[in-house]
């Protein structure tokens, strides 16, 4: 506290500053003398009160770049414990030190920390500015594989920050999607699982281990070859990056429609530490732990686990336990060896263990089908005796007689090398990876035993290798160039089963022949396949970005593709009523028979992309692209449909997908704290490889197919603006139109089965899992405080997310469609650095009842099941760092 | 009692003596220039007095222009004075080394007579003394190095392994005006560490500090006597052809008379990231006394001889014009 004396003392030396040199000069007036004589006892006092001698004071303004007072900013005297906070009025005051020169240290949470060497007291008030973090943190990605700032990136990238995930309560890819609007995610289990962009890049519904995913999924430049990889907890994530459009002449597996970038926290020579618990409702739990430090000189570790348990939100009458819940298990570590500045080498692991009992799908509506009266979803199950346990699929309720079951475990080792050599970078990385998948479905959806058992069992490895070079080639050429490999492995592990039970008769019978009701004749009966995939991969791409001048850049890419798989199929029926009764042995055929082929293809290509860049002026880049694009051969691996008793084994194989893509693009950063981003597109897709729906239960998944040529259309809008040091919002806006160009050979939707042609033309039509429409908008407010000592900054953020109806039938059906809906998201809480954080958040927060995906039942009785959105969830996480 | 009066005297003595030394500390200058209200005594005793304020780092070369001036001019007092308002008023030359706003220069007559080239400069000790005197910089990496900027284009930007801090001027001052707008930026952009002082002290934090970076004006970078580098700071080449490299040619800052030598013969196409800027005197139009015009025609007239010396570049002649205040001041004084 300072004393009255130190207060007048400042005041008078501040005044004899100005005023004393006449002593010097030997001029004196009579004010002069009576004032001198005032200091006489003023300096005598304060001298033999031991206060500060010879002390004056510095005043100043503290504001942001936007001239704006920054009220509570810390000014402290370096070395002492002298400090002073700005006042409301935006000033500050603080007694100098004793001796010039001396220096100031302004600091304020979300600003960068300033200091300011005082030479001599300034005779006017400093303006001191301080620079906003978030003005400091440019969006840097690596999707060119070199750390770039995102608005000079010219490919339309959406980058969702590891601090939003951590606080919004979403855990996994599925939960991220509604912050990037042109990212579609439909997921019946992970297995079967749609990672799509811009409507582009998996088949919809359900899909087929045969083909090869268009939108690439990187964790720290390991490609994971299965879209299960989606439901895997996110530990340690850093940010993930999402490109839109073909990026294959930059990432080593075919991306035709995108990527997922995700980078995860490094190891690190300065030990840190994170510890985080949840807790929601559903009784929701979720504990993560993530700690890093040195092993010595050259090596540091980082060693990461997650745990997630959450109770069901179905509940199923036929056991009187809740399903689709989530029991997760996650464990990462990375050991680090840096054996110089120019080296680093990183050993990685991940291990992955879920058991939920889940994924189970609701019985959302009934079509009446083209077939007989009797042959009706709904007539069936009246002759059984039957009724569903609620005609509201939003009672959540289920009955089902099938445990739900969900095994799925992933992980895997990578060893990544980078070594700066010459002017650029030398990346090497290797990987092994495993997925195991054990589930068990109940895809007649209902408590009758149809299907008794549906249990695709699989196990897959995969190995990758990539080596590329990027960096800067001459003073105007840089780029990346690259090989890499893949080879993967799939098997049933090790059979696939699908097994009727004491209802199927009733759901296959085609007839009125009184031979259906023949007792057992379904009972047991069954398919047991087995099949191996082997696939490799090899690509050889170049991307090189040359500078004509510093506005003007062309950036041409290649890429050479080899893709060959080899496909073992068997399938043999067992069980049900043995008999060598021909009539019965037809009927039995009719629900399943045994099939077996081997297929191979093999396939070479050569694509590429020209993009041109223009720097129009410092904030504002264009770009246009025009690129070619491969996704390779695919295999029919669930079976293949028959006609006239006949396997239909041209369908075994699938032709490759054909990529033409132009976009245009704009990046403007208007102000230093805003951007404004806008891309029109347009994709042609020749041989668009598709899965479609079949009758037929022996291939109920479907079956992969190409439609002649479909075409995506669109544009997007992405901005984000920071109005103040409290106030930031963001919106992304796609318009996205995908159409069937020609498809003269396609399945018919599920109520035309039973009429005339199992087969139409729907050219013109839409393709499914995309909204014309969708959007994200949110904004979040922050402002400094302090919680449990430590400065930290408050935060309230409101994330909406719409989108409008869409098709969920890979053929347009009057039926199978999703209405427009929005959805509202929030957390706040108090985010300290290196301390104890705290976030509440909730998701569907106006508790909307919406369906994400409407699947047919196989069999295509007419009844039809939805993948649900979750209700309202909200929870608490409680975070420490250090 | 007469034991407390003499200690209170001796304390006394000792708080002037602290104090004096505290406003020559802040003043900080080699020079001792006069305080404002010294002004005033003089001006009593003597009519004639021109006060001058202004940019610090000329003050030794107007000073030696004030000595040369009062040979001529014995009756005319001109004083350097410490600038103590903002209130351009109170003085009646201000010596400035950047251009005013329309609005303030429309009521002032401007005298342009001296150019100033700033140079970056590190620590000799320092890492980067070590690697870029001999590579140089070009202007990517000043830009590199000294400025912040959200919009720059990193895929482009260089590594740069030594470890640097940035001194820049905390107050809006002529030089780190000049060398930011030179290079498309604002004073504020500049990143580093700010001083609260005049240009001389970025000199002093320089040589404290063995990864220091900055930027000066040619007349403090050099010893007026030795004209080398003052002992402890590097000049860092830069590309001044603007091919991107920095050759051996372009190497030669050693001696100053060689500096001042190249920057005025060398074309303005060819002098590239060396910031140039004019050293102004001005006077109100409306209320100048004819001695501070008559100080300024002679500096027009007789100062350009000392400009190498003291690390100026000679202004270009039509800037200089002459004529112009010639014909100002034959109106004002006649």
């Amino acid at each position: 506290m300072k004393s009255f004396y130190d207060n007048n003392f400042i005041k008078i030396v501040r005044h004899l500053s100005a005023n004393s040199y006449p002593v010097r000069l030997g001029a004196r007036h009579k004010s002069a003398v009576q004032q001198k004589v005032i200091i006489f006892f003023v300096i005598s006092l304060t001298l033999l009160s031991s206060a500060s001698f010879a002390q004056s004071a510095v005043t100043g303004v503290v504001k942001d770049s936007d001239g704006a007072s920054l009220v509570g900013a810390t000014i402290s005297i370096k070395g002492t414990s002298v400090y002073s906070v700005v006042d409301a009025n935006g000033e500050f005051n603080i007694a100098a030190a004793q001796k010039l020169p001396f220096t100031l240290v302004i600091n304020l949470v979300g600003y960068k920390t300033q200091e300011i060497e005082v030479y001599e007291l300034p005779e006017e008030p400093l303006e001191i500015s301080l620079i906003d973090d978030s003005l400091l943190d440019e969006v840097v990605v690596t999707s060119r594989r070199r750390e770039e700032v995102a608005q000079n990136v010219p490919i339309p990238i959406s980058v969702v920050a590891g601090a939003t995930i951590e606080e919004s309560g979403a855990f996994n890819v599925n939960r991220v999607k509604e912050l990037v609007p042109t990212v579609q995610l439909y997921s019946s289990n992970p297995r079967n699982t749609t990672l799509n962009v811009r409507g582009l890049g998996s088949t919809f519904g359900l899909t087929n281990d045969g083909i090869d995913p268009g939108v690439g999924f990187y964790v720290d430049g390991v490609y994971y070859a299965r879209p299960a990889a989606t439901a895997l907890d996110f530990i340690d994530i850093e940010r993930i990056e999402v490109l839109r459009g073909p990026q294959g002449t930059l990432f080593g597996k075919n991306t035709t429609a995108g990527a997922f970038n995700i980078t995860t926290r490094k190891a690190s020579f300065t030990p840190s530490g994170n510890f985080e618990v949840s807790y929601g409702n559903f009784g929701y739990i979720q504990a993560k732990s993530s700690i890093t430090g040195p092993l010595g000189k050259k090596f540091a570790a980082r060693v990461s686990f997650s745990g997630t348990q959450r109770d069901g939100v179905l509940k199923n009458v036929a056991t009187g336990k809740s399903v689709n819940d989530i029991n997760n298990l996650g464990f990462r570590a990375q050991l680090l060896y840096a054996p110089s500045d120019q080296i680093e080498i990183t050993l990685s692991g991940d291990l992955s263990r879920q058991r939920p009992d889940g994924y189970a799908q609701v019985v959302a509506g009934v079509v009446q089908t083209q077939r007989a009266p009797y042959r009706q979803f709904n007539q069936i199950i009246a002759d059984l005796g039957y009724s569903l346990p609620s005609q509201n699929p939003f009672d959540r309720v289920i009955d089902h007689d099938t445990p739900w079951r969900s095994g799925n475990d992933l992980g895997g080792l990578a060893l990544n090398l980078e070594a700066q050599i010459g002017p650029g970078t030398l990346t090497s990385t290797t990987s092994w990876r495993y997925w195991n998948w054990d589930p068990s479905n109940d895809r007649d959806f209902t408590g009758l035993q149809a299907l008794a058992l549906s249990q695709a069992t699989s196990r897959h490895t995969n190995w990758t290798q990539e080596i590329r070079y990027s960096g800067d080639f001459s003073s105007n050429l840089s780029g990346v160039i690259g090989v890499f490999a893949i080879g993967q492995k799939l098997v049933t592990d090790p059979v696939h089963i699908e097994e009727s039970g004491s209802a199927q008769w009733r759901f296959s019978q085609n007839s009125t022949s009184d031979l259906w009701k023949t007792p057992g004749l379904l009972d047991g009966y069954g398919i047991r396949t087995n099949s191996t995939l082997e696939s490799f991969g090899g690509a050889v791409f170049a991307n090189i970005d040359w500078a004509i001048t510093d506005r003007l850049h062309v950036q041409p890419g290649i890429r050479y593709n080899y893709d060959t798989k080899d496909v073992d199929y068997d399938r043999q029926t067992y069980g049900g009523l043995q008999t060598d009764d021909p009539a019965l042995l037809a009927l039995k055929r009719v629900v399943y028979t045994d099939q077996a082929f081997k297929a191979d293809a093999s396939e070479k290509n050569l694509s590429g992309q020209v993009t041109v860049t223009y720097t129009v002026a410092k904030q504002i880049n264009t770009f246009a692209t025009f690129s070619t694009s491969y996704k390779p051969v695919g295999v029919n691996l669930g079976g293949l449909p028959t006609a006239g008793g006949e396997i239909l084994l041209d369908l075994a194989k699938i032709k490759p997908e054909y990529v033409t893509h132009f976009e245009i693009g704009l990046k403007t950063t208007p102000t230093s704290g805003s951007t404004l981003n806008l891309t029109i597109f347009n994709t042609d897709v020749d041989d668009y490889q598709t899965q479609v729906q079949t009758a037929e239960l022996g291939v109920n998944r479907g079956y992969l197919a190409n439609a002649e040529k479909v075409r995506v259309m669109g544009a997007e809008l992405d901005a984000n603006v920071k109005i103040d040091s409290h106030f930031s919002f963001y919106t992304a806006l796609a318009f996205t139109k995908g159409e069937y160009v020609s498809f003269t050979n396609a399945p018919v939707p599920l109520e035309e089965v039973g009429g005339e042609s199992a087969f139409k033309d729907i050219s013109g039509s839409e393709l499914p899992g995309i909204s014309k429409w969708a959007g994200s908008l949110g904004g979040e407010f922050v402002t400094p405080v302090k919680f449990l000592t430590k400065e930290g900054k408050f935060f309230i953020a409101l994330d909406t997310y719409y989108r409008s109806s869409f098709s969920s039938s890979p053929s347009p059906s009057a039926f199978l469609n999703i209405d427009g809906y929005a959805l509202l998201n929030g957390r706040l809480g108090i985010r300290v650095a290196n301390g104890t954080s705290l976030s509440v958040w909730g998701r569907n927060l106006l508790d909307k009842d919406y369906f994400e995906q409407l699947l047919p039942a196989g069999g295509s009785a007419g009844h039809y099941a939805a993948v649900l959105g979750d209700q309202r969830t909200f929870g608490v996480t409680l975070r420490h760092s250090f | 009692m007469k034991s407390i009066f003499a200690l209170n005297l001796l304390l006394l003595v000792f708080a002037y003596s602290t104090i004096s030394a505290q406003e020559l500390t802040a003043s900080s200058s080699n020079h001792s220039y006069i305080p404002s209200s010294d002004v005033s005594v003089l001006a009593k005793k003597n009519q004639r007095i021109v006060r001058i304020t202004g940019a610090r780092f000329a003050y030794p070369l107007v000073q030696k222009w004030i000595d040369d001036f009062n040979k001529q001019y014995p009756d005319i007092q001109v004083i350097i004075e410490s600038r103590a308002s903002s209130d351009p008023t109170q003085y009646e030359v201000l010596i400035e080394a950047y251009e005013h706003t329309e609005e303030i220069k429309k009521d002032r007559e401007y005298a342009y007579v001296a150019r100033y080239a700033v140079l970056p400069v590190a620590n000799s000790n320092s890492g980067l003394a070590r690697t870029y005197a001999d590579k140089g910089l070009d202007k990517d990496l000043i830009v590199q190095l000294f400025f912040h900027d959200i919009y720059a284009d990193k895929e482009k930007q260089k590594e740069i392994k030594e470890p640097f801090t940035v001194y820049t001027r905390l107050q809006k001052a002529g030089v780190p005006v000049t060398f930011s707008n030179y290079f498309s930026y604002e004073q504020k952009d500049v990143k580093g560490k700010a001083i609260a002082g005049s240009d001389e002290h970025i000199l002093k934090a320089l040589l404290r500090d063995s990864t220091g970076l900055s930027y000066l004006p040619l007349s403090l970078i050099y010893n007026h006597e030795t004209k080398k580098p003052v002992e402890g700071i590097t000049v860092l080449p830069v590309d001044l052809n603007g091919n991107g490299k920095v050759s051996d040619e372009e190497k030669f800052y050693d001696e100053l008379p060689v500096v001042t030598k190249r920057f005025e013969e060398t074309s303005s196409k060819d002098l590239n990231n060396v910031p140039l800027a004019y050293l102004h005197f001005s006077i109100d139009k409306n209320s100048a006394n004819s001695d501070a015009i008559t100080f300024v025609k002679w500096v027009i007239n007789n100062g350009q001889k000392d400009l190498n010396d003291f690390g100026y570049i000679r202004p270009d002649a039509q800037k200089l014009a002459k004529d112009k205040f010639e014909l100002f001041a034959s109106k004002r004084i006649n």
